[in-house]
């Protein structure tokens, strides 16, 4: 937790190594909450998750505004690494692998879902090349999408307005829209 | 396509502009720009058309496109059950850092099986593979029939790092040694092959790092053969290299050496370190010494300042039962204990010292003297030279990295150390192997800390607090007090630590009367468990004494900090920090019985050790400071305080910032300090900037922001700003009177103060009386207690009240003889007092002495030049003229010629009354003289200088004698 904290202070400071810790960290933790979070009866959600990661080290004056905010970006961006891990690892599955994880999710629901992996993937690459020329553009689409947070969430840890973020999200989307139309 | 950043920029603006318009006017502007830069249009135009497309995916979640994705990871088995081309085939252990599985190569290189561990998500960072792609050359070089080989590395599809080693078929080297009820020759012999393949890898230069019965298997021909060297080094290295936070995600804290926790050098002695200690668990079934690793700083701690038994005392006071699950049946304490006197308890008590120079320098020398003992030669041990023991003087100890340790405690507070606990725990249960137990209980727990800790926190969240109402933080902890009453019942021994964690915070909220019932309960769960007189119970019971303390019941506080520390010393604990907090208390007791001299040795002991412990500038050592200046400031040695109050400020500012609560407290404690100094304006400015920080960080109602409302109200009355004064006595009266503190009792008593210097002399009676009863319950037949006995005696005699004041002054000083007959503040201000009161009253032959007494007093305390000291200076000058024996005026008129002189060097607003004062009774020599002109021009000034309401009885004085001299 303290280590947490920690980590995010020298990591907006601007410490590499930090920021790969932290990552490392927070991806250890998300996992567990969300097997953690299997077992209980909730409706599961990425916003959950990362929400519960935060409560976690969000004691009282244990971050400070700016901690938010860069918190959940990493968060966000950890979220956005463990779809994409998971997207490949059941890639992985079908091309003819061990079946043991695809007893546990069979219904239809979930089976028809599971066709958009590929377009998954396509918008991480889509991202990907967003990042690129517009990095900001990119972590809002990752707090939002991957992170599962409202716009009105991400404007009070960004401290932004919200009408300037949805303008950006506006764009941002038809950006990956396109990207992942024309790609 | 790519776009740079600076068209995409152009593009941004645009699109922002045209997707609000209506066709229409899109369609226009579009044209209107495609004459200039048709590329452009083009892109912002199909940007447009995504934005009219509907994205199935975009408009959603991740967790609604990948529903699956948050299923249970099953067993760790990468997803295609490979790791590079070895298939895994199964399970064969759980370690910390991964699964190991049996597996066998796909592609026909060749057809041995082999073990293959897979680490963990969590360490699979691309540095710890960089690490081991470069190390495995070396790693695989180590080739010794002890070592187990390791053969390959690479990272599985999903990306963890995994590596290949040949497959041992066996069991723990503990575990082997019960299983064939090996003697204890045959097990020193077993442990003499470990320790030559070690020393054999220290030959390579690789050290291990982690050596512990659980990487050291015994095969089926019954060698031992060592697992994992150097893995340790590859995954701490690849992380933050040696922060202990790090290693103890990685390392066992029982297996440890002392260098490995507090995050000093690490190198051969380390190797050495946990080879005696795996001879000792072999030999007794034990570890040498207990590491409470409930908490990091208590870890850190233990480690530096550990004792190892004797392997042959842990084997005496093994009973039948573990002797036979250890050595088989037959085997007798008394007959193992005494093979493992002397010489084997030496060699382990060598390789186990806290300073790696002093250990065994390489497993070869210890291997060598386990050799020798096998072979009854004399052991190199025993040559503990003398230039070591001389050297153990001249070394320091590091504490550096202890100390940060405590510095990520002292931030996170007491929950902190239920979050720590829970994360040891969950570093031990991925340990677990044959701790395996131990572990699961150890995670179920940290499981249930978490979800208490969630539990309280729900409602905290502060991006939900919006549909739920913020609790107070003490309702927070009365509600998991309830939350660890009900979930914990059966556990008692984490309940009592919960209990006393909480109990500590909620003294720490000024939650009293909880505190103290929550950390009695505390105290005696834990004398419960571990019996009255342990280490446990005693700090439990210590910090019950402190919630006593705060509660004002100060007898019961003593007698249970004195058995407390009795318990504590007994077990050689009276120089760690439990036992210094104790004293802190208990100085504060000793200080409030009057016994200043006993309360400043045991502060000062406390900021010694703390000191030793934390090193010197530890945010711990501020707070040892603190209550040493505050001990020094009450024995009247300002400059002292103020030095002591000012390198705590400076430790404080420099670990948690200058607005830190903690700073507010420091400069409320220097305020007074000043304003004691008449420094009033300095002292004004440490309490405002106090008052602005407490009131950004702590409740509304808290009593700190009590006290410096208390002593700002105080210093606005020394200004003579009566209604700001009134204020803050309203605002502080209203926080402090919520109990019977000494706190509430000063308040009170400065309140008195206030109506007196308005005038208000009989609401200045009642005020002070007030304060009395309240200093009684309080402090008891305290200093305090009858000091404000003695300003009611002042305002007594002012409101012409001489009885009751006669009869009070004889019941003040006779207290304060009985508690603190040397007390020269005491005594000068007793002297004072009952002189003034003799003066006013007109009792003149009793009036001089005590007068003659103050006035000594006053510059044996202050100076002769200070202002009290020219105030007694006109008293006694007051009751010597009344005298009118002409030797009395004329040392009346040096005295008061003293006081001028004094005076014209301090002319302040504040001390134009005292200036008044001698004016009055030089007016009164001259009249006595009958120097009527110099009389009347004297009266006149005192008339200017005494017209504020406290000093109502001097001008009513004055004016008699303006109207005598009138009339004449």
């Amino acid at each position: 937790m303290s280590e947490i904290t920690e980590l995010m202070g020298r990591a907006r400071a601007g410490e590499q190594a930090a920021s790969e810790r932290l990552f490392v960290l927070l991806y250890d933790d998300l996992r567990r909450l969300a097997a953690g979070q299997l077992r209980g009866e909730q409706m599961m959600r990425t916003t959950s998750l990362v929400h519960e990661a935060y409560l976690k080290i969000a004691r009282h004056g244990a971050l400070d505004v700016n901690d938010r905010g860069h918190f959940f970006a990493v968060a966000a961006r950890v979220m956005r690494q463990i779809v994409i891990d998971h997207v490949r690892s059941r890639a992985a599955l079908r091309r003819g692998g061990d079946v043991q994880i695809a007893s546990l999710d069979t219904n239809a629901l979930q089976a028809a879902a599971e066709d958009r992996g590929e377009e998954v993937l396509a918008l991480d690459a889509a991202l990907a090349r967003l990042d690129a020329i517009d990095a900001p553009l990119a972590a809002l689409v990752e707090m939002r999408f991957y992170a599962g947070l409202d716009l009105s969430e991400i404007a009070d840890v960004l401290d932004r307005s919200e009408r300037s973020l949805k303008r950006d999200w506006r764009r941002a989307r038809a950006f990956l829209q396109r990207e992942m139309t024309t790609a | 396509m790519t776009t740079s950043p600076d068209r995409w920029s152009r593009i941004s603006a645009l699109f922002d502009e045209l997707v609000e318009l209506d066709a229409d006017r899109r369609a226009r502007r579009l044209a209107q720009l495609a004459a200039s830069d048709p590329e452009l249009v083009e892109e912002v135009r199909a940007l447009l058309a995504a934005d009219e497309d509907i994205s199935g995916l975009l408009d959603g979640d991740a967790a609604a496109a990948v529903p699956g994705m948050l299923s249970r990871e099953g067993d760790g088995k990468p997803a295609d059950g490979m790791a590079g081309p070895y298939r895994l085939l199964r399970l064969l252990g759980e370690g910390g850092m991964g699964m190991v599985w049996l597996g066998e190569r796909t592609d026909g290189a060749y057809e041995q099986q082999v073990a293959v561990k897979v680490l963990k998500r969590g360490m699979d960072t691309h540095a710890i593979l960089r690490r081991f792609l470069q190390e495995r050359r070396i790693l695989a070089r180590l080739k010794h029939p002890h070592v187990v080989r390791l053969l390959d590395g690479g990272m599985t599809a999903d990306g963890r790092p995994f590596y290949v080693m040949d497959v041992v078929d066996g069991l723990s080297i503990t575990e082997h040694a019960r299983r064939a009820a090996l003697d204890p020759r045959a097990r020193v012999a077993m442990l003499v092959k470990v320790a030559d393949a070690v020393a054999y890898a220290h030959t390579q230069l690789i050290v291990h790092r982690d050596l512990k019965p659980s990487n050291v298997l015994v095969d089926q021909q019954g060698e031992p053969r060592v697992l994992d060297f150097g893995i340790a080094k590859l995954i701490e290295e690849s992380g933050e290299q040696t922060r202990t936070g790090t290693a103890m995600r990685v390392l066992s804290p029982a297996y440890a050496a002392p260098e490995q926790i507090l995050g000093e050098a690490i190198g051969t002695p380390t190797d050495v370190y946990a080879l005696g200690l795996m001879l000792c668990e072999l030999l007794t079934g034990q570890l040498p010494r207990q590491r409470r690793d409930t908490n990091p700083s208590q870890l850190a701690l233990d480690a530096s300042l550990e004792v190892v038994e004797r392997a042959s005392t842990l084997a005496a006071k093994l009973d039948a039962g573990q002797l036979r699950e250890l050595y088989g049946a037959g085997a007798d304490a008394q007959h193992l204990a005494r093979d493992l006197a002397g010489d084997l308890d030496l060699i382990i008590a060598t390789a186990l010292q806290r300073e790696p120079a002093r250990r065994y320098a390489t497993a070869a020398a210890f291997a060598e003297d386990l050799r020798r003992w096998l072979d009854a030669r004399p052991i190199t041990a025993r040559a503990d030279s003398a230039a070591y023991r001389l050297r153990k003087f001249v070394r320091r100890h590091r504490y550096g990295v202890a100390a940060s340790v405590v510095i990520v405690l002292a931030l996170l507070a007491g929950l902190g150390v239920a979050l720590w606990q829970a994360r040891i725990a969950q570093a031990e249960a991925r340990r677990a192997d044959s701790e395996r137990d131990k572990a699961e209980l150890q995670l179920a727990r940290s499981e249930r800390v978490k979800e208490f800790i969630l539990a309280l926190l729900g409602e905290q969240d502060p991006l939900s607090r919006a549909s739920a109402t913020a609790r107070s933080p003490r309702a927070m902890i009365r509600d998991g007090i309830s939350i660890v009453d009900a979930s914990l019942a059966g556990d008692p021994a984490l309940q009592a630590q919960l209990f006393k964690d909480l109990g500590e915070i909620q003294v720490g909220l000024d939650d009293r009367e909880a505190a103290e019932a929550t950390l009695k309960r505390a105290w005696e769960m834990q004398s419960e468990l571990s019996g009255a007189n342990s280490v446990a119970a005693a700090e439990a019971m210590a910090a019950y004494a402190d919630a006593v303390y705060a509660v004002g019941e100060l007898a019961k506080a003593e007698t249970l900090i004195r058995d407390a520390l009795r318990v504590l010393r007994a077990a050689g604990a009276g120089d760690l920090p439990r036992a210094a907090l104790a004293e802190s208390t208990l100085a504060n007791i000793e200080l409030t019985a009057g016994r200043n001299a006993e309360a400043e040795a045991l502060a000062r002991h406390g900021v010694d050790v703390f000191r030793t412990v934390y090193g010197a500038s530890h945010v711990q050592v501020a707070a040892r400071l603190g209550v040493l200046g505050k001990i020094q400031q009450e024995a009247g040695r300002y400059p002292d305080a103020l030095e002591s109050y000012a390198q705590a400020l400076a430790i404080v500012a420099r670990n948690n910032g200058e607005e830190h609560v903690r700073t507010a407290l420091l400069r409320v404690n220097i305020g007074d300090v000043l304003r004691i100094q008449r420094k009033y304006e300095e002292a004004g400015r440490n309490y405002e900037a106090a008052l602005r920080i407490a009131r950004a960080s702590l409740p509304a109602d808290h009593l700190y922001i009590g006290a410096t409302l208390l002593r700002l109200g105080d210093l606005q009355r020394r200004l003579g700003r009566f209604e700001a004064a009134e204020r803050s006595f309203a605002d502080s009266l209203a926080i402090l009177g919520k109990t019977s503190s000494g706190q509430y009792a000063q308040a009170l008593q400065t309140h008195g103060t206030l109506a007196r210097a308005q005038g208000k002399f009989n609401l200045a009676v009642e005020r002070y009386r007030k304060a009395f009863e309240v200093f009684r319950v309080a402090t008891g037949d305290s200093v305090y207690t009858w000091l404000t006995a003695l300003l009611e005696v002042t305002a007594l005699s002012d409101a012409g009240r001489y009885r009751e004041a006669d009869a009070r002054a004889g019941e003040a000083v006779a207290a304060l003889q009985r508690f603190a007959p040397e007390d020269e503040y005491n005594n000068t201000y007793a002297a004072s007092v009952l002189g003034n009161l003799r003066l006013a009253e007109g009792r003149h032959d009793d009036a001089i002495p005590n007068l003659r007494r103050a006035l000594a007093g006053m510059q044996k305390i202050y100076d002769s030049e200070h202002v009290e000291t020219a105030q007694a200076r006109i008293a006694l000058a007051s009751s010597l003229i009344a005298s009118a024996a002409p030797a009395a005026l004329d040392e009346a008129e040096s005295l008061l010629a003293a006081v001028f002189a004094t005076l014209e060097h301090k002319r302040e607003a504040e001390n134009e009354a005292t200036l008044g004062s001698a004016y009055l009774e030089r007016g009164r020599l001259h009249l006595v003289r009958g120097h009527r002109q110099e009389a009347d021009a004297d009266i006149g000034e005192a008339l200017k200088r005494l017209k504020a309401p406290e000093h109502a009885p001097k001008l009513r004085q004055a004016e008699v004698l303006a109207r005598k001299l009138a009339a004449r």
